[in-house]
């Protein structure tokens, strides 16, 4: 239940972040895929049908956001969530790289396929800079994204052996127990 | 893949499928209902983020600030550099007149070999002088003094042709080379008792041994040698460089002296264009010759003398 909590919060506020601040983090004109990120979170968090269920519910949120046709990003998140889940089988561990890869790949793929999709839809012939904008918005979420976990990991290992060297170990120190 | 997972990937197709397809009233009333769940954290989100903007857009304009002075005080630092090129030419220019009018006459004075040469100073005469002084009125003396002048310099036949205030009083002779700084500007035609008329490189009928000097990346490249013609207008022609040799425009032209008095060369002038046809058997080079001054006062006459230190007597 905690989880499913959890990741409802997770989408809420990667739909919310996504609608109000993606655009002030612009950087080269490429920005921020928070839905994405938060796809890969779901996707970890629940690894069976349950993940793709949120990322459909992920999908309906950016339709709304986007005012482009409803539905598509179901559709999309969808695939895009059956991708991630073979690369993302239950039980795996994932390292930080190996989440920013994934990152990457889900961005890529849904940008890229939500590009092209709606871009054929409108009758308009297939151009290579969707996919590229998808690869730009890629690289900054999987980088953003690496980049804090890495800082977090840092300060959690640091943390860690700090209270490594307080820790009195007390095997084999029967002396200290005598009068 | 399990059963399950295709049977809710099938539903999640069939809904988008029909979130595609379904009227517009009702998705313009989910899209609003979800956009309204959205806004209470849109705002929060803005309110947490306002501080920060404005340190980052303040941050952005001190870069922005930053970019502009680094390119204008680059611009400032070209134009420096530029003007520093300039004056370390100049500099350069000036040190190598310097060493020409003085530099080559004192140490090759100080040479054992017998015939050195030597850089006399000339004042070129001005037209009204040049015009008096043919016009015999600035002579006290005629000729039963044995003072008259050369004919050739005074003949009213030739009354363009440019006068210096030396002649054959000061050992000047004929095809001596005149100097400006260390670039032949022409040679004496004929030498009266104290004064010479002069032919300028471009002058019609001036002709001299000139060589092509390429610099390159490894030094200074002699190439081939041929003669000098000047054609009575601001260009000369190089002739007599064969077809198979290399020219090319900007090489520089020097004077190709064949009895080896002078250390270096001499300057003539820039090649600014070669032409080579297909049937030609010779380059067509011109050359524009060193610049003059507006008024031409004062040159250098190059001409040989017997080295004194030889025939003085032990």
């Amino acid at each position: 239940m905690g989880r499913h909590l959890l990741a409802a919060g997770l989408i809420y506020l990667s739909l919310a972040l996504q609608s109000s601040l993606a655009g002030e983090l612009s950087l080269s004109h490429s920005q921020p895929w928070f839905p994405g990120i938060m796809l890969v979170f779901c996707v970890r968090l629940h690894p069976g049908s349950a993940g793709l269920m949120w990322g459909a519910l992920l999908g309906l949120g950016v339709d709304c956001f986007s005012n482009e046709r409803m539905g598509v990003q179901v559709i999309l998140v969808t695939l895009v969530g059956l991708m991630l889940r073979s690369c993302a089988r239950e039980g795996a561990t994932f390292g930080s790289l190996r989440t920013g890869a994934l990152i990457f790949l889900a961005t890529l793929c849904w940008k890229g396929l939500s590009a092209t999709t709606l871009g054929l839809l409108e009758n308009q012939s297939f151009r290579s800079e969707w996919w590229l904008a998808g690869c730009k918005d890629g690289v900054y979420s999987a980088t953003l994204v690496t980049s804090v976990l890495l800082f977090m990991n840092l300060l959690k290992n640091g943390i860690k052996r700090r209270d490594e060297t307080r820790r009195t170990v007390l095997t084999n120190q029967w002396s200290m127990l005598s009068p | 893949m399990n059963s399950r997972m295709i049977l809710i990937s099938c539903c999640l197709f069939l809904v988008g499928g029909g979130l595609i397809v379904a009227p517009a009233g009702v998705t313009a009333r989910l899209r609003s209902e979800i956009t309204d769940a959205l806004r209470p954290a849109q705002i929060l989100i803005r309110q947490l983020h306002l501080p920060y903007a404005a340190t980052l857009s303040e941050a952005d304009a001190t870069l922005v600030a930053d970019a502009q002075r680094i390119a204008t005080l680059q611009k400032e630092l070209e134009f420096e550099r530029n003007r520093n090129r300039a004056m370390q030419t100049r500099l350069a220019q000036a040190a190598e007149q310097q060493f020409t009018e003085q530099g080559i006459s004192t140490v090759l004075t100080r040479s054992r070999r017998l015939v050195l040469p030597q850089l006399t100073d000339a004042a070129v005469l001005g037209e009204i002088t040049a015009e008096q002084w043919r016009a015999g009125k600035l002579l006290d003396h005629g000729a039963k003094h044995g003072l008259r002048e050369d004919e050739l310099v005074l003949s009213p036949r030739k009354p363009l042709r440019p006068l210096i205030d030396l002649g054959a009083e000061a050992e000047i002779s004929t095809e001596d080379a005149m100097l400006l700084g260390r670039c032949v500007i022409g040679k004496i035609e004929h030498v009266g008792r104290w004064t010479s008329t002069f032919q300028l490189v471009t002058d019609l009928r001036y002709r001299g041994r000139a060589q092509i000097i390429r610099e390159t990346d490894s030094g200074f490249v002699f190439e081939t040698q041929g003669i000098l013609k000047g054609q009575g207008s601001p260009l000369c022609r190089l002739e007599g460089i064969p077809a198979e040799k290399s020219v090319r425009v900007n090489d520089a032209v020097y004077t190709a002296e064949r009895d080896g008095i002078l250390p270096t060369p001499l300057y003539y002038g820039q090649v600014v264009e070669a032409v080579l046809g297909p049937d030609d058997r010779e380059w067509t080079v011109f050359v524009k010759p060193a610049p003059l001054p507006s008024h031409l006062t004062h040159v250098q006459i190059l001409r040989t003398i017997l080295n004194p230190e030889r025939l003085a007597v032990k």
